[in-house]
């Protein structure tokens, strides 16, 4: 009996301690991980999420004849550990404060983009790489260093080949050096 | 209790007429989507009061919350519980790995989730769902709350070069190559981690931004950040990134001259 009243009189002391949530919004505490959101104009497509992600929440799959790079994420699986965050090299994904995430359908859970994969110069056809990642690299590649004039024209040649034509163009180059003239009748 | 709370209870009551009961199963899960659903039971967010009471026993349930990925073991008995519960019934998978099996998604020990096993009616992801995000979907699953998570779609099918202001905002005041801002970021990241890290660099880069000179420099870095934070562990890192930047400086010099 003294106990109980004990605890009353500590009761009527403390304060009320629920929170008014869903009529009111709640502040979440600093750093809090919650739903992993991407910019859609700064995403490059390099998938480097998708390596990293441990539950494979990320998935980037190529369509070489269409051209499309999808990059994909379902929140369902999603474990918030904040590694696609940690390793985006432009911060396109980033984790938000939402966590209000709950959904009555599994196909609401999905965000999608599609990104056009980067054409070959030389043969024309698509290879395994975004075109914006090729061209924010090639731009990077030029800046780091401090080339001659006619060298970032160079750079953007021979970053836009896809690995085939520039395995051909590296054996016609040591052909042609070993036995001159040797490209001249046909292909290698 | 406002307005509001009467009105969803008023609901319930007047489509099932007396409270919610819910359930929880435990399908192999680590028990941390455990401990989530017994702090909304806690006095801090309290389900309770919204009348919705858990339950020991599938034939008093109304909801059921599954958790954890769906065992190989675990399934015919999901499925028995799910046979024993009275209609009209709704399933709740709580969790990454209820929704999708989580990070064990491909293992071959489990079903991969609740979905694979019975129909899913509402999902809470989260690893695990805080309890103020169980309490929104639970009443998401009630139908009192909109939806707020929309599938999306995106694309960047054009072919365009990206502007040069876009890959390196670099030229100006003291530093002018992207090598540099590259070091300064990975020192962040090395010393701080990736979210106070990089917190620390876009400060620092926005002073390096609007700063031509070295002494004052460190001056508004001790200004702006350093007594800031009143951290000795960032002191330390912008004492490291003032180094860098002074040796950059010095050797841009030294080139200059000659």
């Amino acid at each position: 009996m003294v106990l109980n009243l004990k605890l009353l009189s500590k009761a009527c002391r403390s304060k009320v301690v629920t929170t008014q949530y869903p009529f009111s919004p709640i502040e979440v505490a600093e750093g809090f991980r919650g739903k992993p959101v991407i910019e859609f104009d700064k995403c490059m497509g390099c998938g480097a999420c998708a390596a990293v992600c441990p539950p494979e929440a990320i998935t980037v799959t190529r369509d070489k004849e269409k051209g499309v790079l999808t990059w994909r994420i379902f929140y369902g699986r999603c474990i918030f550990c904040g590694r696609c965050h940690e390793v985006c090299p432009l911060g396109a994904i980033k984790l938000s404060n939402e966590f209000e995430l709950a959904s009555l359908n599994d196909k609401d859970l999905n965000v999608e983009l599609d990104i056009a994969l980067a054409k070959c110069s030389s043969c024309g056809e698509h290879y395994n790489v975004s075109a914006i990642e090729v061209s924010v690299s090639t731009e990077l590649l030029i800046k780091s260093r401090e080339l001659s004039k006619t060298a970032p024209e160079l750079t953007r040649l021979a970053t836009t080949k896809c690995e085939k034509c520039r395995r051909k163009e590296s054996v016609t180059k040591i052909a042609n050096s070993v036995i001159p003239g040797l490209n001249d009748g046909g292909g290698v | 209790m406002d307005e509001v709370g009467k009105e969803i209870k008023k609901r319930v009551y007047d489509v099932l007429g007396r409270s919610v009961y819910a359930l929880r199963v435990d399908t192999g899960s680590c028990n941390g989507c455990e401990i989530e659903i017994f702090a909304t039971l806690a006095p801090q967010i309290d389900i309770e009061r919204f009348g919705i009471h858990l339950v020991a026993s599938p034939r008093h349930a109304d909801v059921m919350l599954v958790t954890g990925p769906v065992t190989r073991q675990y399934r015919p008995v999901l499925l028995n519980i799910y046979e024993q519960m009275p209609d009209p019934k709704v399933v709740v998978a709580v969790g990454a790995c209820a929704c999708g099996g989580g990070i064990w998604y491909n293992s071959y020990a489990v079903e991969g989730g609740a979905p694979e096993v019975i129909p899913v009616d509402a999902y809470i992801p989260g690893c695990p769902p805080s309890p103020y995000s169980i309490l929104y979907g639970v009443l998401v699953a009630l139908d009192v709350l909109e939806q707020k998570i929309k599938y999306q779609k995106g694309s960047r099918m054009d072919d365009s070069r990206v502007e040069n202001e876009k890959v390196g905002k670099v030229e100006k005041g003291l530093v002018t190559d992207w090598e540099l801002v590259r070091e300064l970021e990975n020192i962040c990241r090395k010393h701080l981690g990736y979210i106070q890290g990089l917190k620390v660099f876009h400060e620092y880069m926005g002073v390096l931004g609007r700063i031509e000179d070295l002494d004052e420099l460190i001056a508004e870095v001790d200004d702006s950040i350093v007594s800031k934070y009143s951290d000795p562990r960032i002191d330390d890192v912008v004492y490291k990134l003032n180094e860098v930047v002074r040796k950059r400086v010095l050797r841009k010099m030294c080139a200059a001259e000659i």
